[in-house]
Parts: C-alpha cells; sequence; structure tokens
C-alpha cells in the first residue's frame, strides 16, 4: 500500500506545489474533524464554500484565504458576495438588481431573511410532507446557509478582540480583550448588571458612566454566549491529547460551553489567537509562521493519530482535480477517434489511444487517491460507483483497443467514460467530498467483492450498449464513415462483451445476495435494487438466449443490447427514486428529470434507428 | 382419449408419442425460456414499481410469491408460476437435453449453479422463517416475534391458552371455551388511536373498562410497510366480574385484565409469538459513531446464549451474525429508553441458507469456463 502510495505522490509530485508563496499552505492544512473524518481545512473550506456559493473559490480567492476572512475577520464577512441565490422568485422578493449568477452578501439578504423567518417552522413540516414548491425550497436553504455562515463567521469570537470598554473593576487590563479573557468575569459582570437594574431600572439614561460601561459589557457577553450556542460547526480543537487510533475533536465554542478546556487546549487556542492577530494585522509572513507553529504543535501532540500521509494525499488530490484532467484528455480521445472516422489515418488513433491512456492514468490516480485518503475500496456511494464505472469503460475501451486495434474501442471508451465523469457531479447535492459509511455499509471485505464486481458488471454492460449502438448506426448508415466499420464483427463483439457483462452482473448479484444473506438474513428480499440487478440479468440472459435460439436476430439483438443502457440507468439510479427497501439512498429531483429524459432520449434513439434499417432493408430488393 | 403425435426418431423409426412426452418434450424447447424470460421481467417491473405504492411485503405477496396475478378480470403470471416454470425446464434440459461435451462445460456448470440457486430459493420459499427478537439490556428472552401476523393471546393465570390469528377476528361472537364470552365490536388493521368524548362509536349502556374508558379506536388507511400498522380490536367481555367494552391493540403498555369463574385473565394484541428452545441474554448493546456525528460507524450486541444448563458468551455485529441450532441472529436496529437500551435482533430460521454460496461458486465457474471456451475457440478459428 505504502508503494502505491508513494507512486501516486511521486506520480503527482509536479503538480502539487500549488500556491506555495500564498501564506495560506500551512493554514490550509490544519486538522479539522468534519462529517465523521479529520481532513486538512481546506478541505473543510471548499466543502463550506460550495455549499454557500456553489463555487470552490471566490474570483481567483481560493477557498481556505475566503474561510481566514470569515473566521478572524466576521465583521467584514457580512458584506462578501458569497450567497448563490437562483430562484427567480427570491431574487425578486429579494427587490436587489443583479445579473442571474452573481452572489449576495449576508447584508443584503437580512431583510429576506428577517422577513420570512416567521415561516420557517411551517415549511420544515411541509418539506416532511414533501410539499413544497421550488421557491419555498430555496428558502429553506437559503435560511440554512445564512445559519450556516454565521456559524462560521461566530466559530472563532471566544478569541477575537471584543470592541468593550472593561471597566476596572474586573480586573482586566490588556489591551485586545478577548471574550476567553472576560469569561471569568461574566458572571459577576451579569451580577452587577442585575444589581443595577434593581437599583435604576432598566433605562441606561439614568446610569453613570461606569454603570453604562458594565451594562453594555455583561450585554455584550451575554450575546456572544447566546450566538454561540450549538455552534459544533468548525471542530478544531482535539478533546483529548493522548494520540490513539480515533481521536475526538470540538469546536472551540462547544469546548468551552460543555466545560471540557485543558492546559493543552488552552496552549493551542493561543495558536490560533497568534493566527487571528497577525492575519487582522495583515502580516502574512507572522501567519504563516503562527499557522506552522499550530500545526506542529497539534501534530507532534496528537502522534500516530494525526493522519499526515492521509492530508498530504487529501491536499493533492483538492489541488489536482483529477477528473477535470481526465475529462479534458477523453473528450481529447473522443475528437481524434472521430478525426479517424472521418479521415482515416493512423495519426489519430495514436492520438486517441494517447489521450485515453492519459485520462484513465489521471482517473485511476483519482481513485486510488480516494482509496487511500479514506482507507477502503473504491466504491461505496453512488457518486463513487458513477466514477469508477467511468473507469472500468475507459480501462475496457484502452485494453481491448492495445489488443485489438482499431479505433472504435477507444472511441467506445472514451466516450462512455466521459459521459459518465460529466453525469457524477450531478450525483452529489454539494462539493466534492470524501464521505464515511453507515454501519451496514463499513464492511472493507464486501464492499471489495459485491460492490466492486457488480460496478464492473455495470461497466461492461456500458460497453455493451455502446457497441450495440455502433452496430445499429453501422447498419443504418454503411457508408456515412470513412472507416467503414462491418456490422456483422461489431455484433460479434456485442455478444462477446455482453457475456463478460453477464459474468460480472450475475456473479456480483449473487454475491451481493451473499453480503446480505450476512447482514439481513435474507438472500434475496426484492428489494428494488436487487429487483434491478436481476432485471439486468434476465435482460442480458434473454438476448443472449435469444440470438442462440435464432428467436432474436441480429438488427433486434443490437437493439436490445443498445436498450441496456436505459435498463442500466433504472437499475443503477432509478429504483433509489422509488424510496423503498434496504438499499435506497439520497437522490435528488433534479437526477430524476435526467433520468427520464436520458431514458425517453435512448429509447427514441434505438427506436427510429431501428425503424429506418426496417423501412430500408424491407425497400430493398 | 390419448392423443398420439407421430416423430421420426433418430434410427429412422416412426414412433408414436404419449401427451406427457409431447409436453416434457415442450418444456425442453429452448424457446421456452425465450417467452418466459420477459414475463418475468414484466413481473419483475411491475412489482418493484408497486413498491413504491404498496410497499415492499404487500407487493412481494402479490407479484412475486403468487402463482397468478389478477389484473381486475385480467389473469397473468405470478413469480411462482413463472420461476417454477423455469425451474423446471431447467432441471428437465440439464437433464435431457445437455451436449455433454467439453466445449459446453461452461454452460453446463452455469445451468448446473442456476438450478442449485433456484432450488435454494424454493427451499427458503417454502421453509424459511423470519422472525425479531427484543431484549432490553440486562435481560433475557426466549421469544421471537412474526413481521407480519398478529394474533390475540389470551393468559389464564399468566400462562396462555389460546391464541387467535387478527385475520379470523371478525365482527362478532369468537368462539372460546371459556368461563367468559367475548364479541369483537369494531376491528381496525392500521388503529388510530382517539380520546373517547372525540369518538362517535355508541356501545349502548357497555361499561367502558380499561383504557377503553378514555380512548377508541378508529380505523385508518393501512401504511405502506405492513408490519408498521398499529392493529386493534374493540372487545365486549360478558361472563365476567367486570362486564363490558376492552380496547386491545399493538403497543398498548398493559394487557386487558379481568376475572371470570375465579381465575384471572389477560388478553394482549401483538405480533404473534414463538419460542426458541433456548433463550439469549443482552449483556451490552454498543453503538459506535463516526467522531462528531451521529451517524453510527459500527453497531454491536453482547449476548450470552442459555441453553439449558449451558451458558456463553457471543459477540452479535453489522455483517456478523451469531449462528446457532439453525436460527441466525443479526443485528437488526436498537432503541433507547429511561432504562437503558435495546437491541432487537432479525432471526433467521433457514434450511437452504447454503445453496446460495453453493449456486455462486458453481456459476461463477461456468460462466468463466464459458467465457475462456468461447475466447479459446475464438483464437483457433
Amino acid at each position: 500500500m505504502r508503494i502505491l502510495l508513494l507512486t501516486l505522490l511521486c506520480f503527482f509530485a509536479c503538480t502539487s506545489g500549488v500556491r506555495a508563496s500564498s501564506g495560506y499552505e500551512t493554514f490550509a492544512s490544519l486538522p479539522v474533524l468534519h462529517e465523521g473524518r479529520l481532513q486538512p481545512l481546506e478541505s473543510f473550506a471548499r466543502a463550506q464554500l460550495y455549499k454557500l456559493s456553489s463555487h470552490t473559490d471566490l474570483d481567483g480567492q481560493a477557498a481556505d484565504a475566503w474561510l481566514a476572512d470569515v473566521i478572524f475577520d466576521p465583521g467584514g464577512a457580512a458584506d462578501k458576495a458569497v450567497f448563490a441565490l437562483d430562484n427567480e422568485v427570491l431574487r425578486e422578493r429579494l427587490g436587489i438588481e443583479k445579473p442571474r449568477g452573481a452572489l449576495y452578501t449576508l447584508a443584503e439578504l437580512e431583510p429576506l431573511l428577517s422577513e420570512t423567518r416567521s415561516e420557517i417552522a411551517a415549511l420544515l413540516a411541509a418539506e416532511e410532507q414533501g410539499n413544497l414548491s421550488a421557491a419555498q425550497t430555496a428558502l429553506l436553504a437559503l435560511h440554512e446557509k445564512s445559519v450556516t455562515y454565521l456559524k462560521l463567521m461566530r466559530s472563532l469570537s471566544l478569541i477575537l478582540p471584543l470592541n468593550v470598554e472593561v471597566p476596572d473593576r474586573y480586573g482586566v487590563t490588556k489591551g485586545d480583550v478577548t471574550f476567553l479573557d472576560l469569561v471569568r468575569q461574566e458572571t459577576r459582570a451579569i451580577d452587577d448588571l442585575k444589581s443595577i437594574v434593581a437599583d435604576k431600572g432598566d433605562d441606561p439614561a439614568q446610569y453613570s458612566a461606569q454603570q453604562r460601561a458594565i451594562a453594555a459589557l455583561a450585554f455584550q457577553l451575554q450575546q456572544i454566549r447566546g450566538g454561540a450556542a450549538g455552534n459544533a460547526l468548525f471542530k478544531i480543537m482535539p478533546l483529548s491529547w493522548q494520540g490513539g487510533q480515533q481521536v475526538e475533536f470540538l469546536a472551540p465554542w462547544e469546548l468551552l460551553l460543555r466545560g471540557q478546556g485543558s492546559p493543552e487546549n488552552a496552549a493551542y487556542l493561543k495558536r490560533w489567537q497568534a493566527m487571528a492577530s497577525a492575519y487582522r494585522a495583515g502580516d502574512m509572513n507572522a501567519f504563516s509562521d503562527a499557522s506552522t507553529a499550530a500545526k506542529n504543535h497539534v501534530r507532534q501532540r496528537l502522534g500516530a493519530a494525526y493522519p499526515a500521509l492521509q492530508f498530504t494525499l487529501e491536499r493533492i488530490y483538492d489541488a489536482l482535480q483529477p477528473y477535470n484532467w481526465a475529462v479534458f484528455l477523453y473528450a481529447a480521445s473522443l475528437i481524434f477517434a472521430a478525426l479517424y472516422a472521418l479521415y482515416v489515418s493512423n495519426v489519430w488513433v495514436i492520438l486517441s489511444r494517447a489521450a485515453l491512456a492519459g485520462g484513465a492514468l489521471f482517473h485511476a490516480g483519482g481513485i486510488g487517491l480516494r482509496m487511500a485518503i479514506l482507507e477502503r475500496p473504491p466504491v461505496g456511494t453512488l457518486y463513487e460507483s458513477v466514477l469508477f464505472v467511468a473507469l472500468v469503460c475507459a480501462l475496457i475501451g484502452l485494453v481491448l483497443a492495445f489488443k485489438r486495434g482499431g479505433v472504435a474501442y477507444n472511441f467506445a471508451g472514451a466516450f462512455a467514460a466521459l459521459g459518465l465523469l460529466l453525469v457524477a457531479p450531478t450525483i452529489i447535492s454539494g462539493a466534492e467530498t470524501l464521505g464515511v459509511l453507515s454501519a451496514v455499509l463499513n464492511t472493507n471485505f464486501w464492499l471489495g467483492t459485491h460492490v466492486l464486481c457488480i460496478t464492473i458488471g455495470y461497466g461492461v454492460a456500458v460497453m455493451t450498449a455502446l457497441f450495440a449502438h455502433f452496430a445499429l448506426f453501422t447498419r443504418a448508415f454503411p457508408k456515412l464513415l470513412a472507416a467503414r466499420p462491418d456490422f456483422d464483427k461489431l455484433i460479434t463483439i456485442t455478444y462477446r462483451i455482453s457475456l463478460a457483462a453477464l459474468l460480472f452482473t450475475a456473479v456480483g448479484t449473487i454475491l451481493g445476495g451473499i453480503w446480505a444473506d450476512q447482514s439481513w438474513g435474507r438472500f434475496w428480499g426484492w428489494d428494488p435494487k436487487e429487483n434491478g440487478a436481476l432485471l439486468i440479468v434476465l435482460w442480458l440472459l434473454w438476448l443472449q438466449h435469444g440470438r442462440l435460439s435464432g428467436h432474436i436476430k441480429s438488427v433486434p439483438f443490437a437493439a436490445g443490447m443498445a436498450f441496456m443502457n436505459v435498463i442500466l440507468a433504472l437499475a443503477w439510479f432509478g429504483v433509489n427514486l422509488l424510496g423503498v427497501g434496504l438499499h435506497s439512498y439520497g437522490f435528488t429531483e433534479g437526477l430524476a428529470w435526467g433520468l427520464g429524459l436520458f431514458c425517453g432520449a435512448q429509447s427514441l434513439l434505438i427506436i427510429v434507428l431501428w425503424g429506418y434499417i426496417w423501412r430500408r432493408e424491407r425497400s430493398r430488393p | 382419449m390419448v392423443f398420439h403425435h407421430v416423430m421420426e426418431t433418430r434410427t429412422g423409426h416412426i414412433k408414436k408419442k404419449s401427451k406427457i412426452q409431447t409436453l416434457l418434450l415442450r418444456l425442453v424447447r429452448a424457446d421456452l425460456v425465450f417467452w418466459i424470460l420477459p414475463l418475468l421481467m414484466v413481473v419483475l417491473v411491475i412489482g418493484t414499481l408497486a413498491q413504491a405504492e404498496m410497499g415492499l411485503f404487500l407487493a412481494q405477496q402479490r407479484y412475486f410469491a403468487s402463482w397468478i396475478i389478477w389484473f381486475g378480470y385480467l389473469p397473468f403470471p405470478g413469480g411462482h408460476l413463472l420461476i417454477g416454470l423455469f425451474t423446471l425446464h431447467l432441471f428437465l434440459k440439464f437433464i435431457v437435453a445437455s451436449e455433454w461435451r467439453w466445449v459446453k462445460a461452461g454452460i453446463i456448470l452455469s445451468h448446473a449453479g442456476a438450478l442449485i440457486l433456484l432450488v435454494g430459493g424454493l427451499l427458503t420459499a417454502l421453509l424459511a422463517r423470519e422472525y425479531y427478537m427484543v431484549i432490553p439490556e440486562g435481560q433475557t428472552s426466549p421469544f421471537l416475534y412474526d413481521y407480519h401476523a398478529r394474533e390475540l393471546m389470551i393468559f389464564e393465570d399468566d400462562r396462555m391458552v389460546g391464541a387467535i390469528p387478527f385475520e379470523q377476528l371478525q365482527i362478532g361472537d369468537v368462539p372460546l371455551d371459556k368461563s367468559f364470552e367475548l364479541s369483537v365490536m369494531q376491528r381496525c388493521t392500521n388503529c388510530l388511536i382517539e380520546r373517547r368524548e372525540d369518538s362517535a362509536q355508541d356501545f349502548g349502556d357497555a361499561p367502558l373498562h380499561s383504557m377503553a374508558a378514555f380512548m377508541a379506536l378508529d380505523s385508518t388507511a393501512p401504511v405502506r410497510e405492513a408490519e408498521a400498522n398499529i392493529s386493534g380490536v374493540t372487545l365486549q367481555i360478558s361472563g365476567s366480574d367486570t362486564d363490558g367494552i376492552y380496547l386491545a391493540f399493538e403497543a398498548m403498555p398493559k394487557p386487558v385484565e379481568f376475572q371470570a369463574g375465579g381465575q384471572a385473565y389477560k388478553i394482549l394484541l401483538g405480533k404473534r409469538q414463538t419460542r426458541l428452545p433456548f433463550a439469549i441474554e443482552l449483556v451490552d448493546f454498543k453503538k459506535e459513531s463516526y467522531p462528531g456525528e451521529v451517524m453510527a460507524r459500527a453497531y454491536s450486541a453482547d449476548v450470552i446464549v442459555h441453553d439449558g444448563g449451558l451458558n456463553w458468551p457471543a459477540h452479535i455485529a453489522m455483517n456478523k451474525p451469531l449462528r446457532y441450532q439453525g436460527y441466525t441472529f443479526y443485528q437488526s436496529a436498537f432503541e433507547r429508553n429511561e432504562q437503558g437500551e435495546i437491541t432487537i435482533l432479525a432471526v433467521v430460521e433457514n434450511k437452504g441458507r447454503l445453496f446460495p454460496y453453493i449456486g455462486t461458486i458453481v456459476i461463477t465457474i461456468g460462466l468463466l469456463l464459458h467465457l475462456i471456451l468461447v475466447l479459446r475457440r475464438k483464437e483457433q478459428t
């Protein structure tokens, strides 16, 4: 495993030196616990920024620099445009003229948020019933985003300087005083305020200058504490400094409010305070030094519990964006292959193959990095299954292209991989994250056997369907391409690949049954996902047997195998729409429309091609 | 009258076939699969889509575990019929029409594996029983509960003396050989529990006892997952020391209690109970979460199996069930209340559980072999 990681590191070393001089380098690699996993601050920042703005950077400002602005200088954050608001109804209701896609500041949104705050409870109840309009859904999302943003703004409010005058009686003499400096005086200040109110009532005009200062202090401390309640988003403080395999992290306010502070925590918080001071002073060198000191501090103290290698890999993964490179190279491969079909020349074959190989290398590198970071097999979520199936398609295309020659395999591999990689981001609602798995899926053995087998089967089935499409196109338009592919040969290839698809999907489905037997006590439960997998197997069996027995001729066989794409899409994604059974997991409404559109378009294409072939061949003498 | 068909044998002799032979030959013909598979796929798609409407259990009963599906007056072959025909075809083909040649070895093995799977499926469908167990921490239980079947249980001096399946509890008198009489006044598969003063039900002068005094049951539409329904009945008891109207429904905290003929009776409505030949004690239930998250990373239960005088500890975790005496115990769910944690174990008794394992191995070898043989033959040509 180590050798694999080192190889990956060497491979990506040329691209890992991102923003070396920006001053955020070390800050970006500080540990944050988020969604059950310790990750570098950069990943956390990227996920939060994407959640708010649907972008992973803001006008050239990277997510970590944006986060530093928000947490260290919350005063300015309210006027920073960060909220995406695409719903026309809400944009109109807000009444601020901005072009579509422009971002809004919290200050701009505040009137709308205040006006609609009373509607939230009713909207949440309606959401449970599934009765929300698009505008209502967007409004709820906007409120949720504003809460997240406020949490981020207030995450370090206990160590940032307060704009408050501290009366001498509290014995705090330093210049920039923070909530943490005053926390011991908080109760006393509130008691003092109570006696002032008891003595002089609640009109500050009646108070002396010192009493007004006490009232202001007590009020501000209460406000800060009130705003911090439930703020557990920015988990940067290790609860225990003993090391070990799993270390619980808490947000600074969580630590304070739960009374779980310790001298070690206080020392680490001081490092963060130093970072805040340097940042606020605009001294990026000092900020970088303070970040390094904080990182060394936490790294030394946590020892083995600090996942240094995973952090490095994750930062490379974030910086490299391997799937973007893969998309670019697959698209190039596709273009070269198309050029070959039009102007037959070996140059296009070589270029197409090289681009496909390069794309697959980045793609496999990305999946390898994910595996190393998460320490589990490559597929555990729907998103990961799409990434993996895309790679399987690219690899099948590549292997067949090298083995058999010709450009059709390149084209098929690049086309399928590109299509799937473009679909993958629509599966997840936020930025790409490296998520943890629910308890039943948290088993490397079954993820490495059943899930891999079935997803390889999906990949092979996609390639089967693609070759069937080629066959149909070739039969319909035999003279269209200069390359002149042979229909019968394509049918044979389709049949052979479909045998491999049957092997993997059948064995994968049965292995799934065995997993189900191990974890739920039944081999087969007619659960939608199981039925979907069975449908793929039966469809393949039917077409293969039909072809062998002579009931299904070549053209209907190709049409049927091309239709495999629809069966596959329904079995892979469609069954999740039903919302029943043990396999059902999150699915967005937009994706449902996309799926419907895909299935409709595919079916139409196949019918049109088949019909065209039938008419043409019927009229032939 | 017996029909005979004329056929020519390999040796050129003319031979007459009986009706049975004709049927057998029809069942062996390869095109049968060509017709069965699309029908099976139609059932599969409709049955899956129906789950969104009627829930997994009911859809399974109607489409997959049935011989005939009725769409109004229109019959359609059900899952059992199609899978049964498919199995029969595969079996006969395997015996009669297999080409016992090396090049066909992969196909023969795959078919044999599929047969093993299907026979295992048949055994499971016929013999497997699924239950669940509910054990609070520190307690021992020998009781298994059915997921779907409910019954009205009658206890005489804490000893169960009768159990009437819920489906048999229709409005009217319940035949009982006891010193009291029982009538069902009202029943609901899924009950809505409402306040007595809000209910329009009128039982005349009959006094309302126990929960019936302040609660009433009203029927509401069954929910999608049948096991989540709360079934219940409103009963009239006569011939007891405290005659009148009583309620019995699932999840009722207290049973119906009364005296009749000098005996103490209790009536309880709940999921059908079965007794294990041994008992399980829950020592400790653990939910392990991801750091900083509510999401569970793992669930597990430390239990002690009590069988006669023998006791031994066991550990049940996700994907790691406990198997004993033909029963398998799976960590399924948990609850928490003031008293502590309660584990819910899914329990399965399945005589055919090894078949899928054997079938999988055989099919895998068969498909791999077939693929290799096809590729090799291709290379040779």
